[in-house]
Parts: C-alpha cells; structure tokens; sequence
C-alpha cells in the first residue's frame, strides 16, 4: 500500500516538475535598446520588427521607413534605411532570401521590398477567387517561404506558396471577438490570437478548421495584439494595452506574464510586434517608447 | 343485565377518556406554544399594532393570512434583522421553490440578489402579488431613465403603458435575454398578426416575421411613427429595403447586396473616402461585418445609429480599456460619461491610439486649457529622462483611462511620480 502511495507521489512530482521549470525558465533579460538609424534620427512610434541571426528589421512606422541592423552579442549598428514614401508600415518579415514584406496599414496591402531595398510591388496572390477581397490584419513567412495571411475580411487564414499561388485557406473560427494575429510554429501549426477575447485558436498542419487551443485569457493579459512562439513551442502574447508579455505553455496553460509597463530600459509602453531569432533573442518593437528592446531568455 | 351494564361502564369510561385526550390536544393544537393569547397572529398584534391594518389589505401573504408570522420569523431570537428566520432571499425561497428553477437565460438583478421586498411586500398589499406598486410604476421607481423616455414618447406601445410583465418575466427568463418571456419574434407575434395584409404591406412583403423585430422598432415607444427608434437609416425610413437587401421575393429575401465596408460605401462614399485616406485605421471597419460593428443598420437609440452608447460599443472589444475608468479612483469626465469621441477618432486617425489632434497634448488641451500657460514643461522640446528617444507629455504621468491612484497617475503617490525622473530627489 506504502509502495503505491510513494509512486502516485513521485508520479505527480514528475509531472510537477516541468511545470515548476517552464515558469521559472522564462526570465527575461534586458541586453539592448534601439532607439535610431546611423543618422541618429529617431525610431517614431516603431510598430514591426523582424529578426535573422544576425541582423533586425524594424518598421519605423512614424517616420514611413524600415531600417534595418546588424547585431553581434549586445553592439547593435544600424545598416540601411529604406524610406516608404507614404506607406505606413506594421507587421514585418523577411524572407530566406532577405526579401522584406512589410504590411502598410495605410492601404492594407503586403509590399515587397528585395533585400536591396528596391521596391518589387504589392504581394497578389496567384489563383485567388477573383471575387475575393482580401484585408490582412497580419502576416507571417514560414521558413520555408510561404506565406500566411490573417484576411479579415473573408475572416480566413490564406497560405501561399513561396511563389505566391494559393495553396489553400482555413476559415478562422465564427464565435470570435477580432483576430489580430498568427504565427506559425516548425510544425507547420498556425496560431491565431483573438485580441478581444484572448483566445488562441490553432490549425494542425493540413486541418480545415481551428480549434480552440486556450480558455479566455483576460488574467493574464488585456488586449493580445501580437503574437508569436519560440523553438520550444511557448507562445509570446503582446499584451498592447497591458504593456507586457503573456506567456502560453504548449499545452495551453499560462506561463504568467512577463515585462511590464515602464519607460526605463526593459519596460513596454504599448508595445508591438515580437520576433525570437533562431539563437532566441528577443526583440519587441517597443511602440510608445520609439524604440526597439533586445533581451535574452534566461533558463534560470 | 349485570354483563351488559359492566360493558357499558367501560364504553363510558373509553368514551371519557378519549373525550379527555381529544380536548387536550385540541387546546394545544390552539396554542402550540401555550401563547396568552389563542393565536400567533394575536400575540404578534398585540404590540405590532400596525398590522391591524395590514391585515385589512385585499392581498395578503399566505402566511400572514394564516396568521403564521413565524412561517418567516423566529418570535424568539434571530441574527438577522425583523428577526428574519433566513436571508431573505432564502426564506422566500423556501415556499416559492419553482421560481428558482431551472437554467435561465436572463435573470433579474435583484432577484437573484434576493431582494425580493424591493418589489413585495411581506405581508400584504394593495396589489396583487402582494407588489408594493402596480402595473409599471414599480418598474419605473428604479429604471427611471425609461421612466422618463416614456412620459415623453409621442409613439406609445400599448403593453408597457399597461404593464411590463406583459413582455417580461420581473424574475428571471427561461427562454430569453432582458427578462422577456419568450424571445423575438415569437414574443411580438403573440399580438401582432403576420399574416395581415397591412402588415405585410408596411414591411414591404419581407418576411420580417422571421427576424428580430428590435433591429428598427422600440418596443417601450418612441418619437417616430410605427415606434421606430428614434435614428432610422434613411433607406429604412423610406422602406427602400432592396437598397441593401436582395429582393423580398428572393430564396434569401435578407441577404445583402455586398459585404461589410463595400455595401454601406455606395452611400457613404466621402465618409469611407477620407476614413481610409488615413494612417491608421479602425481595423474592425475592414472586416466582413464592416460598418455593423458599431452601428445599426435599421434604426437606433443613439446618434449615428450607433448600436448602443458610445461607453457600450467601444467596451465591446476594449472592455478593459473602459473598465479601467471603472476602477480608478479620480474620475477622468469624457470617459466615465462615454463620450470616446471627445479624444478618438473612431473611423481613422493619423495619430497613435486614434485620437483626433496632432497630439495627445492638443487632445489633452481641449478641455485643460490652462496647461497652456502653466504647467510641468512638456511639449516636443522637453525629453524624458527615462528614455531619449521620448518626449514629455500629459501621458507620461497621467493614465488617462485611470489608475489605482489619485489623478490618475501611475504611481502611488506624486513623490513617487516625480523620483522617477527627477532621480537625485530620490530618498
């Protein structure tokens, strides 16, 4: 009798203890700020970033522009600037071949910039319903070039492939506040953040349908406007309107949250869009503090 | 005869003794507690002096009318006041089981509350159901604000100047939101006949019999003619339907012609125009329910045909943007009245955040002018010791949805405030 109580212990100590460490892993670690280009003008109300190995994109929403950075460890020096007349870019990415796409929220199309920074045009994409209409919220780039896009006007995920003929769509769920953003993870799932309610919803690869993957949760965060996920599968929710991070286990469960609201260095003042590099830096466009943070996550 | 007289004795004395028994019980049963006086209702009466008239009233509580006071008091010793024998709620609830029934759909605050006195007396009234008021002016003592809206409608609907119970359950709705005892349009078409010719005719031949009836009309009355709400969408006033919707005719008579944004711009154009000409704008406008996200479609209460208040409709999604005013201690005016739209502008903006000025210090300036003249510097000039790249403004210490401190600031108090930038007064 003894025997089976120790093991229903150690059974439920076991299952415990990944739970303790997943909490305890995810301490942030403030290593830099960007604040402006080599010009020394400064970031205005930067609403995207995305980042590679070695260098960081950010969208200088304020000042119509992208500008883009090199990084070593914490020196971060600023390379390039690309002016976008009067385009006013959001969400960020590149791709594989260091192609930028930026969405402008001003006329609500994805650009494409070539790594040159010359412009290529609008991203159409190929074999769509010519009826269709498409308003992206937001988008993503997989690391293989395809591309998801959050259409809130059809209410549907579109994924093309790298040479931008629509594979397929995923209808996003119908109960729903108002989906804000996705992000893909090296499964192929695809996460969709619904800001209002804060729910995630995720599409297994090849599912038709999305499936609730979390409870509402307004304890932990305010107003999810971003979103992302890291190589272990922790979903990062930008809390815009709480100024913080929410953190999201694989399995669904809270993490707690992370970061909170300041001016100081590591503190959010209504922040943007995230990215994790593949090293797992972490860099948050920093909106009302016109700048972009760097840390690194500590396994504490 | 000596065996029939001894069997007599003892029916007698049988007799006797039940009769002895009987009559002893019967006092007590009188009076259970050896009371002075042969009935509770006396004994209570006898002081409580008021009830001499109570219990003259046409409607009496069952009890009362027993004269059972302690069916609900303990004559003795209570923790609750009138000696209650339970909560209130509870002890109503005791005898009236079947109004706690169940799962409902919508329920009566104070009901639920167990408020019960708020709308009957205990003990007996005037009306029935024992309401301390009849007909709607119960209602009306505590939702007054329709009390008011109805003293003034040009437009009335017949059952609310009868009685709300006539469309509501005043405890709690099995089969429908805000208390209706059954849902639209079932609940309407009790009264109103669909199939009628005139009423077909004013509709337009839609099958509106089908739809909710409160998307155009309200039902406590109105100011415009067949109780519309007061706003009504210019085709709607027209009846010109098949503006927006597809023929009456039609398999799906209320499909719309278009979706979201792309049907409300064949009208709206300028608005549409100059809404996305902008920056930034109003995500929500851009998705597949478009316009209909904040306004009605049909009529409304409000200006702009807006689905509700402006506190109501933007709390939709930014619940916690609106509540944080709810929980903070200084009131910021604009947004504990609702009025959003005195700082936002709620299609587009080129400024973060929406707001309707350059600036938040111009938005700030609309109503504070005297930070003009004198004030903590602020302004494009002035930066933010805690980070270059920021400039000061109202909002860098002032939340203006609200804190947990007093004008709200983001600390607890004004010396916190200002050692965060003025570091060398740090204690």
């Amino acid at each position: 009798m003894r025997r089976t109580y120790v093991a229903i212990a150690a059974l439920a100590l076991f299952l415990w203890m990944p739970q303790i460490a997943g909490a305890a892993e995810y301490g942030f670690k403030w290593v830099t700020s960007i604040y402006a280009d080599a010009d020394g003008i400064g970031l205005k109300r930067p609403e995207g970033v995305a980042c590679g190995e070695k260098r960081v994109v950010v969208a200088d929403t304020g000042n119509r522009r992208l500008v883009r950075y090199g990084y070593d460890g914490d020196e971060v020096s600023a390379e390039r600037v690309f002016p976008l007349g009067k385009s006013s870019p959001t969400v960020l990415q590149f791709n594989s071949k260091g192609d930028l796409y930026f969405l402008d929220g001003r006329d609500r199309r994805i650009v494409v910039l070539k790594a040159s920074g010359e412009r290529v045009g609008s991203l159409n994409p190929k074999s769509m319903p010519s009826s269709k209409e498409i308003v992206p919220k937001s988008f993503r780039i997989d690391g293989d070039d395809n591309i998801y896009i959050l259409d809130i006007f059809s209410q549907q995920v579109i994924i093309l492939d790298p040479d931008w003929q629509l594979s397929r769509t995923i209808p996003l769920p119908k109960d729903r506040g108002f989906f804000s953003d996705l992000a893909i993870d090296r499964q192929g799932k695809i996460y969709v953040v619904d800001s209002v309610e804060a729910v995630v919803h995720v599409a297994v690869k090849g599912a038709e349908t999305f499936t609730r993957f979390t409870e509402s949760m307004k304890e932990l965060v305010n107003f999810p406007a971003r979103l992302t996920i890291d190589a272990q599968g922790v979903l990062y929710l930008v809390d815009q309107n709480g100024s913080g991070l929410g953190l999201v286990a694989p399995d669904g469960a809270s993490l707690g949250r992370r970061l909170g609201l300041g001016w100081n260095k590591s503190g959010l003042y209504y922040p943007s869009q995230i990215c994790i590099s593949a090293g797992g830096n972490v860099f948050i466009a920093d909106r009302n503090n016109n700048r972009v943070q760097m840390f690194t996550v500590s396994a504490d | 005869m000596r065996p029939v007289r001894f069997r007599s004795f003892w029916v007698f004395l049988g007799a006797a003794a039940w009769l002895v028994v009987f009559a002893g019980t019967q006092a007590n049963a009188a009076n259970d507690f050896r009371l002075k006086k042969t009935s509770i209702t006396d004994a209570c009466v006898e002081c409580h002096d008021e009830f001499v008239e109570i219990l003259k009233r046409p409607f009496l509580h069952t009890p009362v009318a027993k004269g059972d006071c302690a069916g609900c008091h303990n004559p003795h010793t209570s923790k609750r006041a009138m000696l209650l024998d339970a909560e209130s709620g509870k002890i109503c609830q005791s005898c009236h089981e079947e109004m706690f029934e169940g799962e409902a759909q919508s329920s009566h605050r104070i009901f639920v509350q167990g408020k019960c006195f708020s709308c009957h007396d205990a003990h007996g009234s005037e009306n029935k159901q024992n309401l301390i008021r009849a007909g709607s002016a119960l209602c009306i003592e505590c939702h007054d604000e329709l009390g008011q809206k109805l003293a003034t409608n040009k437009f009335e609907h017949d059952p609310v100047t009868d009685s709300c119970v006539e469309c509501h359950d005043p405890h709690a709705s099995k089969k429908s939101d805000n208390l209706l005892v059954d849902a639209q349009p079932s609940l309407c078409l009790d009264c109103h006949e669909a199939n009628d010719a005139s009423f077909k005719q004013v509709h337009k031949n839609y099958p509106v019999e089908k739809a909710r009836c409160t998307a155009c009309h309200n039902p406590h009355g109105s100011n415009t003619a067949g109780i519309l709400f007061d706003n009504v969408h210019e085709p709607v006033a027209e009846r010109a339907c098949g503006e927006c919707h597809t023929k009456s005719t039609s398999s799906s008579p209320f499909a719309l012609k278009d979706v979201g944004l792309d049907l409300c711009e064949g009208c709206h154009y300028e608005t549409v125009v100059d809404a996305l000409n902008k920056s930034m704008v109003h995500w929500p406008m851009l998705d597949d329910r478009g316009c209909v996200n904040c306004h009605a479609p049909h009529a409304s209460e409000e200006d702009f045909l807006l689905k509700g208040t402006q506190a109501e409709v933007c709390s939709e999604c930014h619940t916690d943007t609106v509540d944080r005013q709810k929980r903070s201690r200084t009131e910021h005016p604009p947004i504990a009245e609702g009025a959003c739209g005195e700082c936002h502008a709620p299609h587009s903006s080129d400024n973060t955040f929406l707001i309707n000025q350059p600036t938040a210090i111009e938005v700030c300036a609309k109503c504070h002018e005297w930070q003009r003249h004198s004030s903590h510097p602020i302004g494009e000039e002035i930066v933010d010791p805690r980070n270059a790249n920021v400039t000061l403004e109202c909002s860098s210490c002032h939340r203006t949805h609200g804190t947990e401190y007093e004008h709200f600031i983001y600390f607890r108090t004004k010396d916190e405030l200002c050692v965060q930038c003025h570091t060398n007064l740090r204690r």
